[in-house]
C-alpha cells in the first residue's frame, strides 16, 4: 500500500481498538464517565485547548463563534445539570483530512483522565484547502472535578481546572 | 445671556476646572505637567465632525460630580449626538475591563429641538460592559406625547417622526433607560446621521412624471370621478382598483413651457394629499425590468451570510451586467468531495445547474479513501459526509460560489448560469490519493476521439507533491481547450503545492475583505493571481463579522442533513472565484484557453490595478493582482457593454465648510471602450450650479461635470440631496445618476464629541489590547481639541502627559459610559492620521512632532477602494485610559478627572 490516509496517535492505538464499538467509556463497570456527543471539522476554536462548559450562556459563546458549523442540536439537548461539556480541540488546521474522537476516560478522586485519538493526513496526501478547526465535544458527569487532563493532542497532556 | 447650550458647556469646563485645581491641591503624583511652546513631545489638534453634540450629562461627566441635567438640552435642526443613561448608579462588575468604575444614575436625558414636517430622529442603543437595557425614546410637545418608541433590548436604531398632522415647530425628545444597565446611545436626524455615517440609504426610486396613485376617501369617487372634480387638479386615466386610481396633472398644473419634472410631479403630489377627498397619493413608481442576478437573491446582503463582501471585492456587480449571461454554456468541473444530495436531486441551489443526465463515473476515489456506501470508483458523485468528523461538504460549498442558481432562494454563484459537472476525488474527512485524481484528469479531457468534458476544472485541494503523470494530465487537458484552475495552499508559506504550482495551472492565492493576502494563504512565485478566500480573524471589510466565504453546504439537524449556507475560509474558497469569472467570460467567448487567458492576466486585464502604474508588477503574494470580474468580462466583450459610463468621485458632497464646487470626471468603464454621446445633462435642485457639461451631441470616451454649491438656498444646518443626470447613448440609450449632498455648514463653533482623552499608545498589542504610555485630556474648543505631550524629563514618578523616546499610535476618544475604555460603539473615536489607518508618530529628544492634525467622530470607517489599505480589526476592545492606583488619595468617585 503506497500511502496510509491517517496517522493515528501511537499512544491511543491500543486503546482505540478496545473500544471502537462505542463511544461511550467505562469507568467502573456499569459506571459511565464520559460520552461523545459529537465532533466538528469546524469548531471555531483556534488554538489547541480545552473549553469546560458548566452553564447555557458559555455553550452559546463557544456556538456563536466565527467560522464554527457544530451539530447544535445535540449539544443543547445535554441536560447541563447533570452533565458537563468539555471541548477538545485540536486548534486551527490548515486544510481537510484532522479530526479527533475519544477513546477513554476515567478518574482518580476528583481528577478527570480523558484520552483522545487525533487523525491527520499523511504527508503527500491531497486534502481540501479550506481551514478547519477540528474538535470533539464530550459530556461529563456535572461533578466538581478539581483537574481535566486530556491525552493525546499535544505530547504533553492538556490540563484545566474548571 | 447665555443659552442653555452655552450655559452646559461652561457648566462643564468649571467643574472639569475645578476638579483639576481640587487635585492639584490634593498634592497628586499624577497630576500634568504645563506644556510651554518650549516644551513640546507632541501637539496638535484633533476636528469634530459636522453636526456631532454630545450628551450635557454622559457618564464622563457625572463622573466628574456633575448632576443630571434638569431641563431640556437644545440641539440644531440636523446633528448627531452621543449619550449616556442608567436607571440606577452601580460599578462595572468586577472582572471585566472596565472593573471597579462607577457609572452614575441618569435615568432620562431630555433635548429640545425644532422640528420639520416629515423629519425624523434615530436612536441608536448601545450596551455597555454591564450589559443591555431597553430605551424608550419619546417625542412630545409640551407634555403631550406625540409619539413613543422603545428599543427592545434590540441594537437595532428606532425612529419617531413628526406624522402628517403635526406641525413644524419647537419639540422635545426625550431618552429613558429601564433595564439595570447604564447604556450608550446615538440620537441623531435622518440627514447628518446618514450622511456622515456615508450611508446613502435614501429613498431614490424613479418614477413616471405627471402621474400618481391616488387612492380616493370612502363615498368620495362619486365625487371625484363626476363633474366635481375641481380643475387643475387630476385627471383619472384608469382604475387600477376599487377607488384607486392612476391619475394624470392636467397640462395646466405643470409649469408654462415646460414639460413635467420630477420636482413638479412631486409638487403636484403633495397638493393632491391636501385634498380632503384623497386618502393618498404616490408617484407612480417604475419597475426596472432588469435580468436578476446574484444581488437580487436574499443572502446577497444578509448580516450573517451575506456574500456582498467577496463578490464585491471582485467587482462582480459590474460583471453580471456586462455578462448577462452569467456563464450559460460554459461546463464548471468540481474535482472534490462531491455534491450534497443525489443525481436529479442535488442541493435545491445547485440542483438547475448539474450536468444533466451526469456522466458515467463521476466518483473517482478509491476504496482506501471512500466512504460512501460504494468503496471504490462509481457513478455517483455524492457527498456522503464523513463517517467520523461532521460534514463538511467542502464540494458543496466550492460548487455554490461557481454556479448556485438564481432562484430567489439563499445565495447565487458568481457565473449563476454554468454548468455543474462534479467529480469526486476527495474522500473520507476530505483526503484523497493523487492517482485518483490523474484517473479525473484523464477523464475530463475527454476520449481521444472524443471532446473535452468540461470547460475548467477547479481543484480546491493540493498539498501533492510534484509528479510528472499529473503535470502531464494537465498539460494534455491544456492542449485540449481546459482550463485549469487550483487553490494555491494555506501554509502560509512559499512551498509549492500541487496541482496548483504546475505551469498550466493558474494558481490563486487568498485575500480577507480588505483585499490583503489571507493570513493562512501561500504565496511565492507560483501564484497567478487571488481571489476573496476569507479570514475568520480579521474583518477586513468593518462589518463587524469575521471575512468567511458564504456558500451552499448542508448541517445534521433532527439527524437529518439539511440544506444551509456556511462560510468557510481558504484558498480552496478563493479558486472557484476565478473558475466562476473565467465561466463568465467563456460565456462571452467561447474560444478562450489557457494561452489566451495567461496573456491577458499578465497584461492586466483580469486584475484591479491600483499600484500606481498603468501596469502593476507580478508580486509574491497576489501574484498579478487580485481579479476584477468587471475587467475580465469587459476584456472580451464585443463593444457591447463598453458603454457603461461611470463618475468619479460616484457620490459628490458640497458644503460651505468643506468644498463648495466639485469636478466628476465621467469615463467609459474599461480601457478599451466605444465612444458615447451625450443626450443631456441636467440637475434640477435650486442650490446647485452646473458651472459646466458637456453639450447635447458630444461624442467621446471621457467627459468633464463641474457643479458649484450655492449655500444661499439652503437651510442652514440642513443637508440636501439630489442627483446630477446624464442621458447618453451608445448601443443603446443609458442614463447615469450621480448623487450629490450639499450643506450649509454653520455648527462649526457648537460641535462637540464629549472630553477627549488622548492616548499615545505602544504599537505592539499584549492579549490584544494596546498599552497606554501616556494620556491628557482636552475639551471642545471651536469645534476642535487642542492637545500636548511633554517630553520624558526623567524625574519619578513620570507624569502622565509625559512621553519617553519611541514609537507609538496616538489615538483620542470619550469614554461617555465612564467605563475607563474610549473609542468603544457610541462614543467618539479618533486615531492619527485617519481613523482605520493608524500610523505610528516617533517621539525623539529634541525634536518636537507638531501641528498633528486627526478627526473624532462617532462613526467608524468602513473599507472602500479608496481606503483598500485599511486594515482589519477583530475583536477590537477600545482602548483603556490608565488607572491610577490611590497613592495620591484621589477619591475614586473622581476617576474621571484624574486618569
Amino acid at each position: 500500500m503506497a500511502e496510509v490516509p491517517v496517522v493515528l496517535m501511537a499512544s491511543v492505538i491500543a486503546v482505540l481498538a478496545g473500544c471502537a464499538s462505542s463511544t461511550a467509556v467505562e469507568d467502573e463497570p456499569g459506571a459511565l464517565l464520559a460520552r461523545q456527543v459529537t465532533q466538528s471539522a469546524h469548531c471555531g476554536l483556534t488554538g489547541p485547548g480545552l473549553a469546560y462548559v458548566q452553564g447555557a450562556d458559555r455553550l452559546q459563546a463557544l456556538l456563536e463563534l466565527p467560522a464554527q458549523n457544530m451539530v447544535v442540536q445535540q449539544l443543547r439537548q445535554v441536560d447541563l445539570t447533570k452533565e458537563h461539556l468539555l471541548f477538545v480541540t485540536l486548534g486551527e488546521k490548515t486544510t481537510g483530512g484532522y479530526s479527533v474522537s475519544l477513546v477513554s476516560s476515567e478518574s482518580n478522586e476528583s481528577v478527570l483522565h480523558i484520552s483522545v485519538a487525533v487523525r491527520t493526513p499523511a504527508p503527500g496526501t491531497m486534502v481540501t484547502q479550506a481551514v478547519t478547526s477540528p474538535c470533539v465535544v464530550v459530556a461529563v458527569p456535572a461533578t466538581n472535578w478539581s483537574e481535566v487532563r486530556v491525552s493525546g493532542v499535544l505530547d504533553e497532556d492538556l490540563v484545566m481546572k474548571p | 445671556m447665555l443659552d442653555n447650550a452655552q450655559a452646559v458647556k461652561c457648566l462643564r469646563y468649571s467643574v472639569l476646572v475645578g476638579l483639576i485645581t481640587a487635585l492639584g491641591g490634593c498634592g497628586g503624583s499624577s497630576g500634568d505637567s504645563e506644556p510651554t511652546p518650549a516644551n513640546i513631545a507632541i501637539s496638535g489638534t484633533i476636528d469634530i465632525e459636522t453636526g456631532t453634540r454630545v450628551d450635557a450629562d454622559d457618564g464622563d461627566t457625572l463622573g466628574l460630580g456633575l448632576r443630571p441635567l434638569a431641563g431640556a438640552q437644545p440641539l440644531p435642526r440636523e446633528f448627531i449626538l452621543a449619550g449616556y443613561v442608567s436607571a440606577s448608579a452601580g460599578k462595572y462588575v468586577s472582572g471585566s475591563q472596565s472593573s471597579g468604575n462607577p457609572y452614575a444614575a441618569d435615568p432620562s436625558d431630555n433635548f429640545s429641538m425644532d422640528l420639520r414636517k416629515g423629519q425624523s430622529v434615530y436612536l441608536q442603543p448601545f450596551s455597555t460592559s454591564e450589559g443591555s437595557s431597553e430605551l424608550t425614546l419619546t417625542l412630545l410637545s409640551g407634555s403631550r406625547v406625540v409619539e413613543t418608541v422603545a428599543t427592545s433590548n434590540q441594537p437595532k436604531p428606532v425612529e419617531v417622526s413628526l406624522s402628517a398632522g403635526e406641525p413644524a415647530g419647537t419639540y422635545r425628545l426625550q431618552v429613558e433607560a429601564s433595564g439595570p444597565a447604564p447604556m450608550l446611545y446615538i440620537l441623531s436626524t435622518s440627514a447628518v446621521g446618514s450622511v456622515l455615517a456615508t450611508s446613502f440609504a435614501w429613498p431614490d426610486h424613479d418614477f413616471a412624471p405627471a402621474e400618481a396613485i391616488v387612492v380616493l376617501k370612502q363615498n368620495a369617487d362619486q365625487v371625484a370621478m363626476g363633474s366635481a372634480v375641481p380643475q387643475g387638479s387630476m385627471e383619472p386615466e384608469e382604475e387600477l382598483a376599487p377607488g384607486v386610481w392612476l391619475m394624470k396633472a392636467p397640462a395646466q398644473a405643470a409649469k408654462a413651457g415646460q414639460s413635467p419634472t420630477k420636482e413638479s410631479t412631486l409638487e403636484w403630489i403633495r397638493a393632491l394629499k391636501q385634498r380632503p377627498d384623497v386618502a393618498s397619493a404616490t408617484p407612480n413608481y417604475k419597475m426596472r425590468a432588469m435580468a436578476s442576478t446574484p444581488v437580487n437573491e436574499p443572502l446577497y446582503d444578509n448580516p450573517s451570510v451575506g456574500q456582498q463582501w467577496h463578490y464585491e471585492l471582485i467587482n462582480a456587480p459590474i460583471a453580471w451586467q456586462i455578462a448577462g449571461t452569467g456563464g450559460d454554456g460554459v461546463t464548471v468541473a468540481v474535482m472534490d468531495t462531491g455534491l450534497y444530495g443525489a443525481p436529479d436531486n442535488w442541493h435545491s441551489e445547485l440542483n438547475a445547474n448539474v450536468v444533466q443526465p451526469l456522466p458515467v463515473g463521476t466518483d473517482f476515489v478509491s476504496a482506501q479513501f471512500d466512504n460512501d456506501d460504494m468503496p471504490g470508483p462509481d457513478n455517483n458523485p455524492s457527498e456522503p459526509g464523513n463517517s467520523i468528523g461532521s460534514r463538511v461538504f467542502h464540494g458543496t460549498h466550492v460548487a455554490g460560489t461557481i454556479a448556485a442558481a438564481v432562484n430567489g432562494v439563499g445565495g447565487a454563484g458568481v457565473a449563476y448560469n454554468a454548468s455543474l459537472l462534479p467529480v469526486r476525488v476527495l474522500g473520507e474527512g476530505g483526503t484523497g490519493s493523487s492517482a485518483d485524481l490523474l484517473a479525473a484528469l484523464r477523464w475530463v479531457a475527454g476520449p481521444a476521439n472524443g471532446s473535452r468534458r468540461a470547460d475548467i476544472v477547479n481543484l480546491s485541494l493540493g498539498g501533492l507533491p510534484f509528479q510528472q503523470p499529473l503535470r502531464d494530465a494537465i498539460r494534455y487537458g491544456t492542449d485540449r481547450g481546459i482550463v485549469f484552475v487550483a487553490a494555491a495552499g494555506n501554509s502560509a508559506s512559499t512551498r509549492a503545492s500541487y496541482p496548483a504550482a504546475y505551469e498550466n495551472v493558474f494558481s490563486v492565492s487568498a485575500v480577507d475583505g480588505a483585499g490583503v493576502l489571507a493570513s493562512y494563504s501561500n504565496y511565492g512565485d507560483s501564484i497567478d493571481l487571488a481571489a476573496p478566500g476569507g479570514d475568520a480573524s480579521r474583518d477586513g471589510n468593518a462589518d463587524g463579522r469575521s471575512d468567511l466565504v458564504s456558500s451552499t453546504s448542508a448541517s445534521v439537524i433532527n439527524g437529518g442533513a439539511r440544506e444551509t449556507y456556511i462560510g468557510l475560509q481558504g484558498t480552496s474558497m478563493a479558486a472557484p472565484h476565478v473558475s466562476a469569472v473565467f465561466a463568465l467570460m467563456k460565456g462571452l467567448d467561447p474560444g478562450l484557453d489557457y494561452t489566451r487567458l495567461n496573456a491577458m492576466l499578465r497584461a492586466g486585464e483580469l486584475t484591479s490595478q491600483d499600484c500606481g502604474r498603468e501596469m502593476c508588477p507580478k508580486t509574491d503574494t497576489l501574484g498579478w493582482g487580485l481579479l476584477d470580474a468587471g475587467k475580465s468580462t469587459l476584456a472580451v466583450s464585443n463593444a457591447t457593454v463598453t458603454d457603461l459610463l461611470t463618475a468619479a468621485p460616484a457620490v459628490v458632497s458640497l458644503s460651505s465648510e468643506g468644498g463648495l464646487s466639485a469636478s466628476v470626471k465621467l469615463r467609459v468603464y474599461g480601457s478599451n471602450s466605444a465612444s458615447v454621446t451625450i443626450n443631456s445633462v441636467s440637475v434640477e435642485a435650486p442650490w446647485v450650479l452646473l458651472d459646466s457639461a458637456p453639450a447635447s451631441g458630444d461624442s467621446g470616451t471621457e467627459f468633464d461635470i463641474n457643479i458649484t454649491l450655492l449655500p444661499e438656498a439652503l437651510d442652514a444646518g440642513i443637508s440636501e440631496r439630489t442627483t446630477v443626470v446624464v442621458e447618453y447613448r451608445g448601443a443603446e440609450s443609458r442614463q447615469l445618476e450621480i448623487p450629490v449632498i450639499g450643506q450649509r455648514i454653520t455648527d462649526q463653533q457648537a460641535r462637540d464629541a464629549g472630553r477627549h482623552f488622548v492616548l499615545l499608545v505602544d504599537p505592539q498589542p499584549r492579549n490584544g489590547l494596546y498599552t497606554t504610555v501616556a494620556q491628557t485630556t482636552a475639551l471642545a474648543e471651536n469645534g476642535q481639541y487642542q492637545f500636548a505631550f511633554l517630553p520624558d524629563d526623567g524625574v519619578e514618578p513620570r507624569q502622565r502627559n509625559e512621553v519617553p523616546p519611541g514609537s507609538y499610535i496616538l489615538v483620542a476618544g470619550s469614554d461617555l459610559d465612564n467605563d475607563g475604555l474610549i473609542c468603544l460603539a457610541g462614543e467618539a473615536c479618533a486615531e492619527y492620521p485617519v481613523a482605520g489607518l493608524r500610523e505610528e508618530i516617533t517621539v525623539q529628544a529634541g525634536k518636537p512632532v507638531i501641528e498633528v492634525r486627526m478627526t473624532t467622530s462617532y462613526s467608524r470607517p468602513s473599507i472602500s477602494a479608496a481606503t483598500s489599505d485599511m486594515l482589519p480589526r477583530p475583536g477590537f476592545k477600545g482602548y483603556s485610559l490608565i488607572e491610577w492606583s490611590s497613592e495620591g488619595g484621589i477619591d475614586p468617585k473622581q476617576i474621571g478627572a484624574e486618569r
